[in-house]
């Protein structure tokens, strides 16, 4: 590597690419392993293969000869694997993860001193074994221990009969795995960012914060211009039409904002993928540790969300997958007793609602002991036995938030000290999200956290409950209906309105909100966009539709319930903005058999 | 802010009593607007208000010093202050005036009858009257202030 052909600062640059190029190539490499090891495609193998090859390359390019080195022996060992000389075992995948976890410890090596400096010879020694002693492949496709996808087992096929929220696992079992197409679908587009240029800049996200603070404060501004402007009109000077010059500049600066706010909260988001890329492995990798078996479903990868979140949720996330399968799903004896598939099923799903994101992890492994539950918040004097007593599921499935009260009957080198979900709670509400929790004893348990996308400016019809401004996200709502076009029913113990021969369960916002409105002065249902099926609120009255700068409520009211955020009218009253999916996911009950 | 032996205080008055804070933390004072309650909020909390654009949280501190809560007047404040990075508002009955105190007049907080004395920080006496300091910190960072959600 001659300095005179490339100086100084060019090189570091290089370097730079280099550890970008190399950290993505090393994580879809891990991802790839880790789909691999249930369904050994050519494709996988290839991408693989493919990504530690170049690795090899540029590697060596730069001089860095211990990245390059296990590089190569990876390559050799995935050489074999693609001319089908050796099968993919979980033994070698393992082996492999190891080199991978190396791989990215070396680049981090480069990364922070320039040098590699880490001994591999051991590494290198059981990659070697790998390749000399391994057994031939059979044909891919490869035999009975890989379930072919598309086919439920039959236990499941029982449980699906009863649905429940649970039940949903069991039917989406029918489909294709979603993380299964998310691999080779990931791998396609692997191939073009190889050899193509990407069109991207970095931008440092605080440049980005300082835009999104100006979009904001800009539509403030747009807001009072457009009510001076009502009320000029309302004084009725219409002179030499100075008043509609006004009218028309207003307008077109509404126009631009409108714009400019959705390129910049555009330019803020990535997928959510980033952060559920890490997961197969992760659930891999404790599936081992515990000694339990469980498949893994991703869905809605796509999902963007903004990127200062990404970083926040990966470990609120990584424990609460960790909880999933070493405290959620039994092991598979204690399943096969249970009249479960030996193998669990995790369920992570994205999608956005409104001006929220949702993230849902469910497992159908043995739920919440609401017994044991109470036992130990009593144990613990949280509170007392008559108190617990009354309790509903969800306000008691809340005490697992607090600190120190895992129901773990053993601490497990996983999990179990019990400080894990109160973490997860502290630091999901540090970005103004939530976290909800819904649990069946014996079925399962879903995780739900909502996350605000962070600039928020969004359409929002404002109501009013109790007499107070409410804001809600314009997106999710479908209608809005006086609750005379329908039929108000109660069905065991809760509202409903019929519809048009639908039934939609109705949320009593005032109770919710503990207004105490009475039944008379509810004159309005919004009719919302709910997780499974719409869902009716009760408000007082309909206000209009606005556009709204969403503001934090600061650091005191950060974990109150049902509220995300605030909003200043043109006027100066505030607007509270309702946690739609948090309302919904905690106090809906789901669709009963009919 | 304590300049030597000096500290400069802003005092104000609830009911009967005076207290009165350092001035450091006090940002600004206001006239009443409209408090937005909050459903389900953390005890003392008494809602949020609109300040110049920024949400702002108020503090029933009527209420976490024991006195029984009463409608505002003409009089009434909100005082807004900055403790630990937090920005947070009280509603007061009238504030009174800056002064400024010699520490040699302020004496350690004794049990006061009616107020909550972990929020004291000293008492300070000036002419025939008596100025209950508030430590600030206590009130509002501290578990028995507002702090405390709960399982709320």
């Amino acid at each position: 590597m001659s300095d005179e052909l490339i100086d100084g600062d060019e090189l570091q640059e290089i370097i730079q690419e280099f550890i970008v190029e190399c950290t993505d190539l090393i994580d879809s490499a891990i991802r790839d392993l880790v789909g691999a090891e249930r369904d050994p495609s050519p494709q996988v193998i290839n991408s693989l293969f493919r990504a530690v090859h170049t690795i090899k390359g540029t590697s060596a390019f730069l001089g860095f000869t211990q990245l390059s080195t296990l590089a190569h022996r990876a390559e050799d060992v995935l050489g074999r694997a693609r001319k089908a000389e050796i099968a993919l075992e979980p033994a070698i995948i393992t082996t492999l993860l190891k080199a991978m976890d190396v791989m990215k410890l070396l680049v981090d090596d480069i990364s922070s001193s320039g040098k590699e400096a880490r001994d591999i010879t051991r590494l290198l020694s059981e990659l070697d074994a790998v390749t000399t002693n391994s057994l031939p492949a059979t044909p891919w496709p490869t035999s009975a221990s890989c379930e072919p996808a598309g086919e439920m087992p039959n236990d499941l096929k029982h449980q699906a009969a009863e649905p429940t929220e649970y039940g949903e696992l069991a039917r989406s079992g029918g489909d294709e795995p979603a993380g299964q197409n998310g691999q080779n679908g990931q791998e396609s587009h692997e191939a073009k960012s190889l050899s193509g240029k990407e069109q991207t800049v970095r931008v440092d996200v605080r440049k980005l914060d300082e835009l999104m603070n100006l979009a904001g404060e800009l539509v403030l501004g747009k807001n009072r211009l457009a009510l001076l402007n009502v009320l000029l009109k309302e004084r009725g000077d219409t002179r030499d039409g100075l008043l509609d010059t006004l009218a028309e500049v207003t307008n077109y600066i509404e126009m631009l904002t409108n714009d400019l706010q959705v390129a910049v909260m555009k330019a803020r988001l990535v997928p959510i993928s980033k952060l559920f890329n890490k997961v197969p492995r992760l659930v891999r990798d404790v599936c081992a540790a515990c000694g339990k078996e469980a498949d893994l479903q991703i869905e809605g990868g796509e999902t963007e969300l903004d990127k200062s979140l990404i970083e926040t949720l990966q470990d609120p996330l990584t424990h609460v997958i960790r909880n999933a399968v070493d405290h959620g799903i039994e092991g598979p004896v204690e399943r096969r007793e249970k009249g479960k598939d030996p193998r669990g099923r995790v369920l992570l799903k994205a999608y956005s609602q409104g001006n929220q994101v949702v993230i849902d992890i469910v497992d159908d492994g043995r739920g919440i002991d609401a017994d044991a539950l109470r036992a130990r918040v009593v144990e613990k004097g949280l509170a007392l036995p008559a108190e617990v007593e009354r309790m509903a599921a969800e306000e008691l499935s809340n005490f697992i938030f607090l600190p120190g009260l895992s129901t773990a009957r053993e601490v497990t080198s996983v999990s179990g000290r019990g400080v894990g979900m109160d973490v997860v709670k502290t630091n999901i509400e540090r970005i103004n999200g939530h976290v909800y929790v819904n649990s069946e004893k014996g079925r399962g348990t879903r995780l739900t956290i909502t996350l605000p996308l962070t600039l928020a400016i969004m359409k929002a019809l404002l109501v009013r409950v109790g007499g107070d401004l409410y804001a809600v996200p314009l997106s999710v709502v479908m209608e809005v209906v006086k609750p005379s076009q329908g039929l108000i029913k109660r069905v065991r113990g809760s509202e409903v309105l019929v519809l048009r021969e639908e039934i939609i369960p109705l949320l009593p916002l005032s109770k919710i909100l503990s207004c105490g409105l009475t039944r008379e002065e509810e004159s309005s249902v919004i009719i919302c966009k709910g997780p499974d099926r719409p869902i009716g609120l009760r408000v007082e009255s309909v206000v209009g539709q606005e556009e709204v700068v969403i503001k934090s409520l600061g650091e005191f009211l950060k974990g109150v319930k049902w509220v995300s955020g605030a909003t200043i009218r043109g006027d100066g009253e505030i607007a509270l903005i309702l946690d739609l999916a948090g309302i919904m996911a905690n106090s809906y009950r789901p669709r009963a058999a009919a | 802010m304590a300049e030597g032996n000096i500290r400069e205080l802003v005092a104000f008055r609830i009911d009967a009593e005076e207290f009165a804070v350092d001035i450091g933390s006090v940002q600004e004072i206001n006239r009443v607007t409209e408090v937005r309650k909050i459903p389900n909020a953390p005890p003392h909390v008494q809602g949020v208000i609109n300040l110049r654009g920024k949400i702002t949280p108020v503090v029933d501190l009527r209420g976490m010093l024991g006195f029984e809560a009463r409608a505002t007047d003409a009089q009434s404040r909100i005082i807004v202050v900055e403790v630990g990075g937090v920005v947070v508002g009280f509603l007061v009955d009238a504030v009174s005036e800056v002064v400024r105190l010699p520490k040699a007049s302020i004496d350690a907080p004794p049990s006061v009858a009616g107020v909550d004395s972990a929020f004291v920080d000293g008492v300070g006496k000036m002419d025939k009257r008596l100025l209950i300091l508030l430590d600030l910190q206590k009130m509002f960072l501290s578990p028995e202030g507002p702090r405390v959600a709960g399982l709320g």
